[in-house]
């Protein structure tokens, strides 16, 4: 139960601890009023976990979204922007469970100003505390006036509920109803903003009723969004998963451009496939470069403390070598070339245009495809074993990478449990095949660089030991995925759900 | 969770006063902190203005989890709760005594509390029993007010002495100086002479200070009525050397 009342209709608005002085005892606190600023990642991940930050410059308060109910607080007075920038503290932990890589944002500052008072019993003991809030929007000059907030949140003192319910009851009676939101929701909404708006989730909802180049224009649509909403962020270089997200819809909507075969004119397919393979390439360095950076921390804990050191001129070659391909990708992102594509691409999407398997129903083109595809995967997966060569596990890679995006774009064609549930195993199989893959990749990479590096510096014998530890982790790991995998293929394709692809459902 | 137990075989040492400053002030720090007021004349209970009723009975305070977790009242200060005391506990020897293992059940039952309290302090009722076996088991410190008089070495010393015959972790004790008298000769030549002979006990001291006295009167913690005071100062000093310790 949350205590939040509105007090937007109702006329004493400044009058609250007077009006409560009629029924109880009272005790103020005092005033504080505050600039406070209020943060979340791009993806809205503090939200999806229903939580929101505070900071008023001194403090930092982890806090319930839609309560306010502080769940962790640190008294640092910088502005941290990534969770291992803030200092070791519960809400560090929390914050590295939630963010993850991701950046804090700020959503707004807002002028506060918090009444806190006290509700006494008899032997004037805290019965339950009661917080005035009164928070000024500013929406940065689209209206002349700030818009103005005002919230009463009662706070139960543990072991007091009945005493909290009477005073609950009281502010009913006396015209403060329950508010639905947490003040900080109203400011959102007041500033145009939407909580959870943002997501590189496929949110696409496909009818068994649309044609196969309808359902598939919508798709594309809808990754066509989630390319052009990164932009900024990949620009502004807040952080790595802003290019991340942008990948990924790009490689869905190569995904789909050869997958949904004939539901678009062969010439403008085989066009466009070759401007997403240009636009997807254009960020594949600087990709490789952000994910060995972020696993800097996992590839140091795989070496004993006095090799740790050796590490340090990788990491200050992969530092220079991401300004390098930062830039590339910025000048390559402002370039003719690119913007004609993203315009060309986007109002192809606004046309309807004849090809052979166009006007068919997407249900039918999805059994199809869907089926066709499980096949394949199955087939090629249960060939191999320890024996099969590398290569093997990494074209199961792409059929897998291919089945899921097809699961994805249709998903809502088909029972959802069904399909999460396929979704999740598929995921988790993959999640080896992923492993593997880079696995090889990192060794690779690893091996290019000792090469170039212990020409110039012959006598590294620290970064040389190392390296040479590093990869012969990734060689012992990728033989274990590989024994392993007949087993983990066997769990995934045990229950054979081909059947749900047959037309019937 | 840290267990700190104010404790001491005689009573009007000054060992509420410090439980519940002590308490107060781990709670002003951020930590999330719970006082159990195991004293049946529930005077930490009454300095934070909560009735002593402890609603499970002896055995429920013994089977600890839910049991506790229903007793337990916010304080009128943020992060920390009190667990009130009872006229029954009273009778927390003889519950005891009918258990298996009769001197860690106290230990068990407040590790149970679901609710993560980063401090508990103990406000142990003055005397030598099985419950006082529990609390040595069950505390981290066992922390002994001092008041600087002849006879207080003497009980010091025995206590040190039962911890040591019956096999309690003696490390776990510390001591601080309480009610000193600075205009007192003989309270300046213990202080000097104990703190030289046991290094286990603080350097903070609580002096004898009206303040102290008032919390009765204002049914607060000196730190919270008085915080500028120089017996706050005192507490604050005697928190920091604890944690720090």
């Amino acid at each position: 139960m949350k205590y939040l009342y509105d007090l937007r209709n109702t006329p004493d608005d400044n009058a609250i601890a007077s009006f409560l002085e009629r029924a109880f005892r009272i005790e103020s606190d005092g005033v504080s009023a505050d600039t406070i600023k209020c943060f979340d990642t791009f993806d809205w991940r503090l939200y999806n976990k229903n939580r929101v930050l505070f900071f008023d410059g001194k403090l930092w308060t982890l806090a319930g979204y839609d309560d306010g109910e502080a769940i962790a607080e640190l008294k640092w007075g910088r502005q941290g922007v990534y969770a291992w920038d803030f200092p070791e503290s519960s809400l560090r932990e929390s914050l590295t469970d939630i963010l993850e890589m991701r950046a804090l944002i700020q959503l707004f500052e807002a002028k506060y100003c918090t009444e806190k008072l006290r509700i006494l019993n008899e032997d004037e003991k805290t019965i339950a505390r009661l917080n005035y809030h009164e928070v000024w929007i500013d929406d940065g000059g689209s209206s002349q006036e700030p818009g103005v907030i005002r919230q009463i949140q009662l706070v139960p003192v543990r072991g007091y509920i009945a005493e909290t319910r009477d005073v609950d009851e009281y502010l009913l009676q006396h015209n403060y109803p329950h508010s639905v939101d947490y003040w900080v929701h109203s400011a959102l909404q007041m500033l145009g903003n939407t909580p959870g708006k943002y997501s590189s989730k496929l949110k696409v909802r496909i009818t068994p009723e649309m044609s196969a180049a309808g359902a598939a224009r919508e798709i594309m649509r809808f990754l066509l969004s989630v390319m052009k909403q990164n932009l900024p962020g990949i620009f502004a270089d807040i952080d790595t998963e802003f290019v991340h997200d942008f990948r990924v819809a790009v490689r869905r909507t190569r995904s789909a451009l050869s997958q949904l075969k004939k539901v678009f004119p062969d010439d403008d397919t085989q066009r466009f496939k070759a401007d997403f393979a240009y636009v997807g390439k254009m960020t594949n360095h600087l990709r490789d470069l952000d994910v060995y950076l972020l696993s800097k921390p996992e590839f140091l804990a795989m070496l004993p403390d006095e090799l740790k050191p050796g590490m340090t001129p990788f990491y200050s070659y992969l530092k220079r070598e991401r300004k390098k391909a930062l830039t590339a990708v910025f000048q390559e992102m402002q370039s003719e070339k690119f913007l004609t594509v993203l315009q060309d691409w986007e109002s192809f999407l606004g046309k309807d245009l004849l090809a052979p398997n166009a006007s068919i129903p997407v249900k039918k083109f999805a059994d199809k495809r869907l089926h066709k595809t499980w096949r394949n995967f199955v087939d090629e997966g249960s060939v191999i074993d320890e024996q099969s060569p590398d290569e093997a596990l990494h074209d199961l890679r792409v059929t897998g990478k291919k089945l899921r995006y097809l699961i994805e774009f249709f998903a809502s064609l088909y029972p959802a449990k069904e399909m999460n549930k396929m979704i999740k195993s598929l995921k988790s199989l993959q999640e080896h095949l992923g492993k593997f893959q880079d696995l090889c990749i990192q060794e690779a990479f690893l091996r290019a660089f000792v090469d170039r590096y212990s020409k110039k510096h012959p006598d590294a014998h620290q970064t040389m030991l190392a390296m040479g530890m590093l990869i012969g982790s990734f060689h012992t790991q990728k033989n274990t995925i590989k024994n392993n995998f007949p087993q983990y293929f066997h769990k995934f394709a045990r229950d054979d759900k081909s059947q749900l692809f047959s037309g019937d459902n | 969770m840290q267990i700190i137990a104010l404790y001491h075989i005689k009573g009007g040492v000054g060992k509420t006063s410090a439980a519940v400053n002590l308490a107060y002030l781990s709670a002003r720090s951020g930590a999330a902190t719970l006082i159990c007021d195991l004293d049946p004349q529930g005077a930490s209970s009454f300095c934070f203005r909560i009735k002593p009723k402890f609603q499970s009975g002896t055995e429920g305070f013994i089977k600890g989890g839910d049991y506790l977790e229903m007793n337990i009242k916010g304080t009128d200060y943020e992060g920390l709760d009190l667990l009130p005391a009872d006229l029954d506990f009273r009778n927390l020897d003889i519950a005891f005594e009918n258990r298996k293992k009769s001197r860690k059940r106290l230990g068990k039952s407040l590790s149970s509390l679901i609710t993560g309290y980063d401090y508990v302090i103990l406000d142990c009722p003055p005397n030598i029993t099985l419950l006082s076996e529990n609390i040595f088991n069950a505390a981290d410190i066992v922390l002994i007010p001092i008041v600087p008089t002849t006879l207080s070495i003497r009980s010091y010393e025995q206590l040190k002495a039962f911890f040591i015959k019956n096999n309690y972790d003696v490390a776990k004790i510390s001591g601080f100086f309480s009610m000193v008298e600075r205009r007192k000769r003989l309270h300046k030549d213990i202080v000097a002479t104990m703190q030289g002979q046991y290094p286990e006990i603080l350097e903070s001291a609580i002096p004898y200070l009206a303040d102290v006295e008032k919390m009765g009167q204002n049914r607060a913690p000196v730190c919270a009525f008085a915080a500028n005071s120089r017996a706050a100062r005192a507490y604050e000093n005697l928190w920091t050397e604890l944690i720090e310790a």
